[in-house]
C-alpha cells in the first residue's frame, strides 16, 4: 500500500538573529531530520511536550512554511516543487483544524460566510443554490442547526465554534485533515463530543487524520499509530493501545507513567524524572534526552541515535531501547 | 480538626447588566493536613470560591450575599481589609495558574519571596534571605543561591512555578489554595509539582485546596473531592467513593467522558449540550438539560443536598425517597 503522505528527512531550522543588522547568531532546530509515512484511512497521532516541534511539523506538511531540508510527498506529488495553482488545487485535499476555534473564525463573518468563502476561494463550480444546500448539509453533519448559519462566532460556545471549524475543513471533501490540539481549548465534556464527531466523520468518509496533542491518553484513544517527538526529533513510532504494549524509548515510558489515571485504586507510580526539557537553542549534542534519562551511558552523550525499525512498524531512536523479558 | 468551613455561601458580582450570582449554596470543609479537590468545568465557580476565601471579592466588584466562611472558627467575611491582609499570605496562601503572571518580571525572584516574608514576619533581611533559600531548596530547586538572584524570564516554567509555591509557603500558612497550578506545565514537570504538593502538605501538616479540571490529578493527590457544576456543589465525598461509585449523574458522566489509557475503542461517552454560563443557569436542577435521567420534576424543583451512607453528599432528586413517585 502506498502511503498518502511520505515525509523524508524533513527539517525546519529557524534562524536566530540579534543586533541591529539581524545578524544570524544561531539556529532553532524546530524539526530535525524527521521521516515517516501517513497511510490512507489511518489516524496517526503525534505526541510530545511543548517545544517538541509538533505544530511546526503540521505547518510543514501543509506547506504553510517552507522546509529547510527534506521532502514531503502528498499523493505522489512533491508539494514543495509543484506550482502555485496546482498547490492550491491540492489544498482541497488537505485541511487543518487548529487549537483555538475562536481565532480560526473571522469575528466579522457569520458562519455562513465563513463557509461560503471556502467555495469562492477555491472557485468551485457550484451555483449559489448548490452552495447553500452544501452548507446546510455540512452544518447538519457536524451537529449544528441550520439557524447557526446566521450566527457570528461570538454567539456560539467553544464547542459549537469548533464544530463550525470542522464543517469548514470538510467543505471541499478533503482526504486528509491535520488536527492540531483540536480540543485543548474545550471543556472535557465538550472534548468528548468533538472527539466522537471526528471519529464518526472519519469512519463515514474514510478520512486520514494527523492528530497532534500533548494528551497521550487522548491520542492513544483516537489513533491507530503514535509518533512520540522530543525536541524536534522522532524518538519512537509505535502502534496505539499503549496499555497493551511496552514502550521502547525511555521517554515514551516516562510520558506514559506521567499520565494520572482517574482511578484512586490505581495510584499512579510517579516516575523519577529529573530536570526539564532543554532549551531548543541549546540542544545537547548526542541524544537530546540524555540529561534526563536514567539509562544513559557514555555513547548517549556523544552520538545522536538514529531512528531504526526494531520490529515491523515499530521504530525507536535510542542506543539502548528498552527490552522486556 | 476542621481548618476551614464554607457554609451556604452565595457570591454575587455587580455587572453593567445587573447583578449575577455565580455561586449559590456552596458548602464544604477541610481539615488540617487534608487535601481537598475542587473539580469542575469552566464556569462552575471553582476560582470564584478561591477568590471568596482569599477575601478578594471586594476588588472584583463582588460580595458574599449569604453564608459564612469560618477559618479556625473566625468568620472571614466579617473581617475588615486590614485584618484580612494580616491573614492573607500568612495564614492562607493562593497559588495561581500561570506562574508568569504571579511573578514581577523586573525583580529578582529571591527578592520577591523576601518581600512577602518581611511583610508577614518580624524578620531581618539577612534572615529572610536565608529562609527563602531554605524553602527554595526544600522544594527541590537546584542551586537555590544562584536562582535567588535570577529574574523570572531566566527560569523555566517548572522552576517559576516552584518559586511561586515557595512564595506561598515561606510564611508557613495553615491553608494553601492552588488554582490549576499545573495547567501551564508539561506532563513530566506536572508530575514533579504534584508530588511536591503531596510531600509539602504532609510535612507541614497544612490544608490544601486543589482546584483543577483534571480528574486524574484529583484521584492521585486528594483525600476528598468537591464536584462543582454551574455554581453549585453537586457531590462531595471521599475520593475512593466518588470515583468508584459516583452518585450524581454529572459526576458519572464526567468520569466516563475522559479518555484513559487502555480504554476500549468507541467507549468514550460525551455529555450532550454545553456548560451554561452564569446568565443562562437553568431553573430547577441546573444539570437537568444535560441529564439522561432527568424528569419534568427536575425542571421545576431545586434539589436539596442529601447525605448518603458512605459519607457522600449529593445534590440530586434521585436520592430522595419520593423519586420513584414523581414524574
Amino acid at each position: 500500500m502506498t502511503p498518502l503522505v511520505e515525509i523524508r528527512h524533513l527539517s525546519k531550522f529557524f534562524p536566530v538573529t540579534s543586533g541591529l543588522m539581524h545578524r544570524k547568531t544561531g539556529e532553532l532546530k524546530a524539526v530535525n531530520d524527521v521521516s515517516f509515512d501517513i497511510f490512507r484511512g489511518e489516524s496517526l497521532g503525534v505526541v510530545g511536550e511543548s517545544g517538541c516541534g509538533k505544530s511546526t511539523l503540521a505547518r510543514l506538511i501543509l506547506n504553510l512554511i517552507p522546509p529547510s531540508n527534506g521532502k514531503i510527498t502528498f499523493d505522489g506529488q512533491d508539494i514543495n516543487r509543484i506550482g502555485k495553482s496546482r498547490l492550491r488545487h491540492l489544498r482541497r485535499k488537505m485541511q487543518m483544524v487548529f487549537q483555538d476555534p475562536h481565532s480560526s473564525l473571522d469575528p466579522r463573518n457569520s458562519i455562513y460566510r465563513s463557509l461560503e468563502e471556502v467555495f469562492k476561494i477555491q472557485k468551485v463550480p457550484l451555483s449559489q443554490q448548490q452552495i447553500n444546500a452544501r452548507i446546510l448539509e455540512l452544518l447538519g453533519m457536524v451537529g449544528l442547526k441550520p439557524e447557526h448559519c446566521r450566527s457570528y462566532p461570538h454567539q456560539l460556545s467553544g464547542g459549537q465554534k469548533q464544530r463550525a471549524v470542522i464543517a469548514r475543513a470538510l467543505a471541499l471533501m478533503p482526504e486528509f485533515i491535520i488536527l492540531d490540539e483540536p480540543t485543548a481549548a474545550l471543556d472535557v465534556s465538550v472534548q468528548a463530543q468533538i472527539i466522537l464527531l471526528l471519529q464518526q466523520l472519519g469512519d463515514k468518509f474514510r478520512m486520514t487524520y494527523l492528530f497532534i496533542s500533548h494528551d497521550l491518553a487522548l491520542v492513544d484513544y483516537f489513533c491507530q499509530r503514535i509518533i512520540v517527538m522530543y525536541l524536534g526529533r522522532i524518538v519512537e513510532i509505535t502502534q496505539a493501545n499503549l496499555s497493551q504494549r511496552q514502550p521502547r524509548h525511555p521517554y515514551t515510558k516516562i510520558l506514559m507513567e506521567s499520565v494520572y489515571i482517574a482511578d484512586p485504586l490505581k495510584k499512579t507510580r510517579v516516575p523519577h524524572i529529573e530536570g526539564e526539557v532543554p532549551s531548543l537553542f541549546n540542544i545537547p549534542k548526542g541524544c537530546a534526552f540524555e540529561n534526563r534519562c536514567v539509562y544513559a551511558k557514555e555513547i548517549c552523550r556523544l552520538e545522536s541515535p538514529n531512528l531504526s525499525e526494531i520490529q515491523p512498524g515499530e521504530f525507536v531512536a535510542c542506543h539502548f531501547p528498552l527490552t522486556y523479558a | 480538626m476542621t481548618l476551614l468551613t464554607v457554609e451556604n455561601l452565595n457570591v454575587s458580582f455587580k455587572t453593567r447588566d445587573g447583578a449575577v450570582e455565580p455561586l449559590s449554596n456552596i458548602s464544604f470543609e477541610i481539615d488540617a493536613g487534608e487535601i481537598l479537590g475542587l473539580v469542575g468545568e469552566t464556569g462552575s465557580g471553582k476560582s470564584v470560591t478561591a477568590q471568596a476565601i482569599m477575601g478578594l471579592l471586594p476588588f472584583l466588584n463582588g460580595w458574599a450575599s449569604a453564608g459564612r466562611i469560618l477559618f479556625n472558627g473566625q468568620d472571614l467575611l466579617a473581617l475588615c481589609e486590614t485584618d484580612y491582609q494580616r491573614l492573607r499570605g500568612n495564614q492562607i496562601s493562593l497559588i495561581s495558574q500561570n506562574p508568569m503572571t504571579s511573578l514581577d518580571p523586573v525583580y529578582k525572584v529571591g527578592d520577591q519571596i523576601v518581600e512577602g516574608l518581611k511583610l508577614h514576619m518580624a524578620i531581618t533581611r539577612t534572615n529572610a534571605r536565608k529562609r527563602a533559600v531554605d524553602v527554595m531548596t526544600s522544594l527541590g530547586i537546584p542551586n537555590a543561591e544562584k536562582v535567588f538572584n535570577q529574574y523570572p524570564h531566566q527560569l523555566s516554567g517548572g522552576l517559576k512555578q516552584r518559586i511561586v509555591i515557595a512564595m506561598g509557603l515561606c510564611a508557613d500558612p495553615r491553608l494553601l489554595i492552588a488554582d490549576e497550578p499545573t495547567t501551564a506545565l508539561d506532563v513530566t514537570v506536572q508530575a514533579q509539582i504534584i508530588e511536591l504538593f503531596k510531600q509539602t502538605t504532609q510535612k507541614h501538616h497544612i490544608g490544601l485546596i486543589m482546584i483543577t479540571h483534571d480528574l486524574g490529578i484529583i484521584s492521585h493527590l486528594c483525600h476528598r473531592v468537591v464536584v462543582m457544576y454551574a455554581g453549585n456543589v453537586v457531590e462531595t465525598g471521599r475520593v475512593e467513593s466518588v470515583f468508584t461509585e459516583p452518585k450524581h449523574p454529572y459526576t458519572r458522566a464526567l468520569l466516563s467522558c475522559i479518555p484513559k489509557l487502555g480504554m476500549a475503542d468507541r467507549s468514550l461517552h460525551a455529555i450532550p449540550g454545553n456548560v451554561p454560563s452564569v446568565r443562562t443557569y437553568p431553573c430547577g436542577c441546573r444539570y437537568h438539560p444535560r441529564c439522561a435521567q432527568a424528569k419534568p420534576y427536575c425542571m421545576e424543583n431545586i434539589p436539596e443536598i442529601i447525605q448518603l451512607k458512605n459519607n457522600t453528599q449529593v445534590k440530586c432528586h434521585q436520592f430522595t425517597p419520593q423519586w420513584g413517585a414523581v414524574s
